[in-house]
């Protein structure tokens, strides 16, 4: 089982290993933790640029118009993380978060007063979604590209058959409080996501659940000899991610009013490309939530800081694309200069 | 005998997906065959419209701005055709109105997600300093709306194109001061109306022109009946309507 990732080693006070490690910082350390921290570094240079060239970026105002908008796509990628630890990846999400809004759109125009109704139809449908996702893989042994290639096609129909191949206009003004609701002055899609992102990332790192993802990703012979029903961590994984793009596709209907059937077409990539930039490898088994979060915060950052100095359209793609991979770059090589 | 019912059809087909597919594409700015459905107009109806909305809101809140100030646009696919035109249509416009500064503009891809956190972005970005967004359809518009909603800075300016019902709702509710209509309905009706004319060799104009007609506070209720709360009632006189239309060469006209 290869654990690359497993919680950190032990801090040597704990171990009571031979060498007591000295309090003060010396430049050892320093290099170790700046290499083992590349991305983070880079994303503060990132967001130290950006507050100089504009006093509006680092302001709390800023700051929730970033998390606002990452929200939608944290819920996916945290997702897609548990899917690509596993060594398999969700392309569906994109079309899950259309069918599951449709869905949920639809109930809230028959039934204005049933919010909790259209929440939970939002919320089935995507995790009924992710189930046959899930259902494919494990059991059935359909290549994860394939199942959930078919799921980005079917569900995408499906979200036109809803709506008859138009968007759902005319919700009434209530099924806004969904996202709008606050809580501690937060929108509630970003405290959805805080949560999400909290209670994964444990789960991930803490618990028997989150050591049998890693080791189904790092190696599914060895993971069922030692006795890990595989079937059911990569149905799980799949069933997530299908729910928390339903969960996502609730919330991003709830916020503009409406169930167009296009919504969230192309977040796949976005959700894959975070987990990525995170550090995750395709191959499954390595990775984690908090380098996924970071790999999509990076983006969201890009995406707000170039807005805020009005950098033209063409050229801000330009500018994510490589900023993007130099940053992969640098984590790529301080990695390897670890070690 | 036979052959020839099937080649009328064949020519009935052919010039029906001629004039549909052109009447699809309303909101083009050539328009130099026959096509129906075509707004020549340098798409500027909506943006003129929303000068004058933006004139009257200034009266009505007493503030002084007569083609002066800073706004930002929300563009379609950038490269589409669609967003070239409507792009064109609104520097044509701005040309006349050198006061009037473009602080940005940015594609949302017609999608009101997008288009929320897009102005979200020039909100924290120009703060005060904006005084109106011009959208390239009323999805993207709507979600600008949303965007003001959420960071409880001054109201400003918004206006759309399109007239979808959502749209439409918005120009009452005061969200938008404007939009135009591109009523679908209508224009397919009349699309169909010219390819008979064409297949029966009656008479035809050589350019029909579908101008989207401006709405405003003052007559979006008219609308709001004939695209959505009425829409029966308004199907039932449609072929009087079309062949009237025809005749007078405004097909846009909904009277």
């Amino acid at each position: 089982m290869i654990t690359q990732q497993s919680p950190p080693t032990e801090s040597p006070h704990a171990t009571g290993a031979a060498v007591a490690p000295p309090r003060r910082l010396d430049a050892a350390r320093l290099r170790e933790f700046a290499l083992s921290h590349a991305m983070v570094i880079v994303m503060l240079l990132v967001v130290m640029y950006f507050s100089y060239r504009s006093a509006r970026f680092g302001t709390l105002d800023n700051f929730q118009t970033i998390t606002i908008a990452a929200a939608p796509f944290a819920l996916i990628a945290v997702g897609q993380t548990l899917v690509i630890l596993t060594g398999g990846i969700d392309l569906s999400v994109g079309s899950v978060i259309a069918v599951s809004a449709m869905a949920s759109a639809s109930t809230v125009a028959g039934h204005p007063e049933r919010l909790w109704t259209a929440l939970l139809v939002g919320l089935v449908t995507g995790l009924a979604a992710g189930s046959i996702n899930g259902a494919l893989v494990a059991w059935l042994d359909v290549p994860p590209f394939v199942a959930t290639l078919g799921m980005l096609t079917a569900a995408s129909g499906m979200a036109y058959v809803i709506g008859d191949g138009a968007p759902i206009n005319g919700l009434p003004a209530n099924f806004n409080q969904i996202a709008g609701t606050r809580v501690l002055g937060l929108q509630l899609p970003v405290v959805v996501m805080i949560v999400g992102i909290v209670v994964l990332a444990v789960v991930m790192r803490y618990t028997a659940y989150g050591m049998r993802v890693y080791a189904v990703g790092g190696n599914r012979v060895a993971a069922e000899l030692a006795g890990i029903k595989t079937h059911r961590v990569l149905f799980s994984v799949y069933a997530i991610s299908g729910l928390l793009a339903g969960l996502s596709g609730v919330m991003l209907a709830s916020r503009v009013l409406s169930g167009p059937p296009t919504l969230g077409s192309g977040y796949e990539l976005d959700a894959i490309a975070a987990v990525v930039i995170g550090g995750a490898s395709l191959m499954g088994g390595r990775g984690t939530v908090w380098g996924t979060v970071l790999g999509l915060f990076l983006m969201q950052t890009l995406n707000n800081g170039l807005d805020i100095l009005v950098v033209p359209a063409y050229w801000q793609k330009v500018i994510k694309g490589v900023l993007v991979v130099a940053a992969v770059t640098v984590d790529v090589w301080a990695n390897s200069r670890r070690r | 005998m036979n052959r020839r019912t099937l080649r009328l059809a064949g020519t009935a087909a052919s010039a029906m997906a001629l004039v549909t597919t052109a009447a699809c594409g309303a909101g083009d700015t050539s328009a130099d065959k026959l096509r129906v459905g075509v707004t020549v107009y340098d798409m500027s109806s909506f943006i003129t419209q929303g000068k004058e909305g933006m004139e009257s809101y200034a009266k009505a809140h007493n503030i002084e701005l007569v083609g002066k100030g800073n706004i930002a646009v929300l563009q379609g696919p950038l490269g589409s055709s669609p967003e070239l035109d409507r792009t064109r249509g609104i520097n044509n416009v701005l040309k006349k109105y050198p006061g009037i500064k473009v602080l940005a503009k940015d594609t949302a891809n017609w999608k009101r997600d997008q288009a929320v956190d897009k102005a979200k972005n020039w909100m924290s970005s120009f703060g005060g300093k904006l005084d109106g967004i011009v959208s390239e359809n009323d999805d993207m518009g709507l979600g600008a709306v949303q965007a003001l909603k959420e960071g409880n800075g001054k109201k400003i300016p918004v206006v759309g194109i399109d007239g979808i019902e959502d749209g439409l709702r918005a120009v009452r509710s005061g969200d938008f001061i404007g939009s135009s209509l591109q009523h679908g309905r209508v224009e397919l009706a009349e699309g169909l109306a010219v390819a008979q004319r064409v297949t029966g060799k009656k008479p035809v104009r050589k350019r029909y022109s579908y101008i989207m007609p401006p709405i405003t506070q003052a007559n979006v209720a008219t609308y709001l009946e004939h695209v959505v709360t009425g829409k029966d009632d308004f199907l039932k006189r449609l072929p009087a309507l079309v062949d009237a239309n025809l005749r007078s060469g405004d097909l846009a006209n909904e009277k």
